[in-house]
């Protein structure tokens, strides 16, 4: 077992978006304010109970609000981060859906938003509207009443279950 | 080309769909520190802070003064009343902890009927709790009450909110020795860089709006902690940057609504309202001389436009602006027009189930006709242009349908609104073309999040004709235009979009001068079509871009900056209708179904346009049946988070159905009108009014909680 001081820096390794990342941190430091420090500055803070889901990543292919989990908890995972989501310059469905449907507009929820579109549609490839409204109940949006959300992430599911673009392996 | 009028998809999407915003705490310069501010836990108290290391106090910005920050005596809970310094956010709050402040409690006062007696001054420096008192009469109010068949009388609450966007404030301030750099999460760069001017008394300041994560008027105007910052950069070595939780930002910034009004109606058996008195309460908490600013106007707003888009000939209202021991409240969304319309159609609701005359019916006996418009409501303000007996008209078949679809417990309602948005004084639009033939929009107002940039770039492709992909629109940034107001009060495409137009067809005008010049003909000569200039005669043509590229050679400047003033605001109006589901055992209310009708004169960009009304609405209906800032006996925020104050899920919201007329255009050259407040303005009185036709209960407060309805 492994003992850390207080003020003792811990070194962790992880995975953002499939590049191998070395990170020392003091272990109280939140995931969050790591992977925003790494420059994946598109995962933003909405709160500071764990209600907004504004900081929501894929961690080892699970929807985690990166603002309730320690950067020295995520030692040795993968994450996916909205930045890794568009392939060589391509978009990827859901932020094509997005674009296309008016899902954001101050687009501050967007990348938490569209983390957890690819989560629940990995889960549910098909889902209805009330899973879907349930699907991102984790996360909130001021703007945009949540309509166009739902009607992009319908969109997404039909493009990606006609294969235009399959899911990265993570 | 033809954009204007056409769901053009956004330009701003493309970064913020992949994370490439930028926002204010994504900027870093080296060496900054993290500042946090040591908040008030009292109402009112004397206060004492020991100044250690890395701790300011209110001395340091603002020397014999409680405001910004409260050097002796605070106001409200949250007022800061020191600054700590630190080299992260983790430290800055550790540092927190260990700032010493002594209170010693005075008395405060919470409710604004209570604070207008006077007993207990909300600050010692106060002569009176009450800041603004004004008087609207016309006809004769007394006597038509007198008259009436019926009168009707009651209390009516438009509770507090909190704005609560996604993002909060924040802003990074850098002193380079001549120059104050200031990037902050506001809704205006030009605006908030005067009050910094007029604050430090020292012009040569820069603001940057960056990406923005929404405000609803919570970032309209400059808050204590951005002064603080300011002050406290310029005498100190190293960039700061100031970013507050959740809680914080709760407890302290962005609440807003908070009226109370007291009213008698005098209206015919034919339902006809002949004559309305009351008396209109603001709370505007505490005295921070920037909000009560910003509230006391929204609470004049309330009283002129109590009666709504009817006709109503004998009114007197009474409004007071009151200071309070709670948060200042500022603008949120609609800014003082939701809090009127939802006193109107509260009451004329009850009047129609008083007589039980249809809704619509009501309504069409009071609204104001179409040969009455220009119309004067007597209180200072002015429809423009509409027709609210057709608009009624086309809401009652629709109307019809809902009852038809509700069942038991389901309950319909409806309520009309009439508006003012775009607000002057004046707004700036920079169109420049560069040598290469690059089109460079820039705009005064300060988009963040209602989609203006793609608006602009619409109406500047059609005035130059060129494809909307080769026009480039900017903003935030005091350095890059002559100057701006903001973008608040729905006035953005409408006032701003004005500017843009008339920029753009003066650059048009000089690439038709170098044109002119390139061909030896007169400007008369020329025709521009889909970008090109063409010889009327000759048919001899030039590109568009050699155009631009030989007025540099012509010494023809291709800069252009228009300032766009503004005397009167316009008026759009609309009726809203849903079909509501309330559970009679647990007093649960949802909405099922929404559907608008709105006339904003002329629509821009359509999918725009509707996504401001569902984003409105919801917020609407949020103020109904979901959210309530309250606080407890001890002053105290009891709903200081997102999971106390009701903030809506995709769960609790309903499918939206929007449609749009195009009656009666604005006097703008973009003849629109504005859209950005209408849903707030509108929603909360038609969720209401659905809950009390079902309940039979009258309702006189929100949210429509539980208890009451059950």
């Amino acid at each position: 077992m492994k003992v850390y001081e207080k003020d003792q820096k811990v070194k962790i390794h992880f995975k953002v978006n499939g590049q191998d990342v070395e990170y020392e941190t003091e272990p109280r430091k939140l995931l969050v304010h790591a992977l925003r420090e790494l420059g994946f500055t598109g995962v933003h803070i909405g709160c500071d109970t764990s209600n907004c889901g504004a900081c929501t990543v894929i961690m080892n292919g699970k929807s985690v609000k990166s603002c309730t989990v320690l950067a020295v908890e995520a030692d040795g995972s993968e994450i996916l981060t909205v930045e890794g989501l568009a392939k060589d310059g391509k978009l990827h469905p859901i932020q094509e859906a997005f674009w296309e449907k008016h899902a954001l507009q101050c687009g501050y929820c967007t990348p938490g938003m569209i983390m957890e579109a690819y989560w629940l549609l990995k889960e549910k490839p098909d889902p209805t509207e009330e899973e879907i409204r349930e699907g991102i109940s984790g996360n909130l949006c001021r703007c945009t009443g949540y309509q166009n959300i739902v009607e992009a992430v319908k969109l997404a599911s039909q493009k990606l279950r006609l294969g235009q673009t399959p899911y990265q392996r993570q | 080309m033809g954009y204007i009028g056409k769901p053009i998809k956004r330009i701003e999407d493309p970064r913020l769909i992949r994370g490439r915003g930028t926002y204010v705490d994504d900027i870093e310069l080296p060496g900054i520190k993290f500042v946090a501010f040591v908040r008030s836990t009292k109402p009112h108290a004397k206060v004492r802070v020991k100044k250690t290391q890395g701790v300011f106090t209110g001395e340091d910005v603002n020397p014999g003064s409680d405001f910004p920050i409260a050097s002796k005596e605070t106001t409200y809970v949250g007022q800061p009343v020191a600054v700590v310094l630190a080299n992260d956010r983790y430290e800055a709050y550790d540092l927190l902890e260990s700032v010493e402040v002594e209170y010693e409690d005075l008395p405060y006062v919470l409710d604004p009927f209570d604070a207008m007696k006077n007993e207990v001054k909300v600050y010692t420096g106060l002569s009176s709790n009450i800041y603004l008192e004004k008087n609207f009469v016309k006809g004769s109010p007394e006597l038509a009450m007198d008259k009436a068949d019926f009168v009707l009388e009651g209390e009516l609450v438009n509770q507090r909110l909190i704005a609560s966007p996604l993002e909060t404030r924040g802003a990074v301030a850098y002193f380079d020795g001549q120059r104050l750099n200031f990037w902050s999460s506001t809704q205006s760069a030009h605006y908030l860089r005067r009050n910094l001017v007029n604050f430090l008394g020292f012009q040569n300041v820069r603001v940057v709006q960056p990406d923005v994560g929404g405000a609803f008027g919570s970032k309209i105007i400059t808050h204590p902690e951005e002064y603080a910052l300011a002050k406290l950069t310029m005498k100190l070595p190293y960039p700061l940057k100031w970013i507050p939780t959740r809680t914080e930002e709760m407890i302290s910034a962005g609440h807003g609504r908070d009226k109370r009004f007291k009213f008698k109606v005098g209206f015919t058996k034919e339902g006809k309202i002949v004559s309305l008195i009351g008396t209109i309460v603001g709370d505007l908490g505490a005295p921070y001389p920037d909000a009560n600013d910003d509230e006391s106007g929204n609470v004049l707003s309330t009283a002129r436009m109590i009666l709504g888009p009817y006709d109503i000939p004998n009114a007197s209202i009474i409004a007071f602006a009151v200071h309070t021991n709670k948060t200042p409240t500022t603008s949120y969304r609609g800014a003082g027009r939701p809090e009127a319309t939802y006193f109107i159609e509260r009451i004329v609701n009850m009047i129609s189930n008083e007589l039980k005359l249809d809704p619509i019916e009501v309504r069409l006996r009071n609204v104001v006709r179409p040969n009455q418009m220009p119309y004067d409501n007597g209180f200072g303000i002015v429809y423009d242009s509409g027709d609210y007996v057709k608009i009624l008209e086309d809401a009652k078949p629709i109307y019809e349908e809902l009852k038809k679809e509700a069942g038991e417990n389901y309950c319909v309602g409806l309520a009309m609104y009439v508006e003012i948005t775009g607000f002057g004084p004046w707004e700036v639009a920079r169109v420049l073309a560069k040598s290469d033939g690059k089109i460079i929009a820039i705009t005064g107002s300060g988009p963040h999040g209602q989609g203006d940039g793609t608006a602009f770039a619409q109406i500047v492709a059609d005035v130059l004709q060129v494809p909307i992909e080769d026009v480039e629109v900017r903003w935030g940034d005091t350095d890059v235009i002559e100057d701006g107001i903001g973008t608040w009060g729905s006035r953005t495409v409408t006032v701003g979009g004005s500017a843009m137009l008339e920029a753009s067809k003066e650059l048009k005008r000089r690439i038709l001068e170098s044109a002119g010049k390139m061909l030896n003909a007169d400007v008369e000569e020329l025709e521009y079509n889909d970008g090109k200039i063409v010889h009327k005669v000759t048919k001899k043509e030039v590109s568009l871009v050699d155009a631009i590229k030989f007025a540099y050679r012509a010494g023809i400047s291709l800069d252009v900056t228009y300032v766009y003033p503004v005397s009167k605001p316009t008026s759009p109006y609309g009726v809203h209708m849903a079909l509501v589901k309330v559970d009679k055992e647990t007093g649960e209310v949802k909405v099922v179904k929404y559907i608008g009708i709105d006339d904003v004169g002329a629509v821009i960009n359509p999918m725009l346009a509707e996504g401001q009304i569902r984003g409105g609405v919801m917020q609407g209906i949020a103020q109904a049946i979901y959210e309530s800032a309250r606080f407890s006996e001890e002053g105290v925020l009891l709903t200081s988070n997102l999971s106390d104050y009701g903030f809506p899920t995709a769960v609790e919201s309903p499918r939206i159905e929007w449609k749009y007329v195009e009656r009666g255009f604005s006097n703008h050259p973009t003849k629109s009108k504005g859209i950005g407040e209408a849903g707030a303005v509108v929603a909360t009185p038609v969720i209401v009014n659905a809950v009390e036709n079902c309940v039979g209960k009258r309702i006189a407060s929100m949210p429509s909680s539980l208890g009451e309805l059950v």
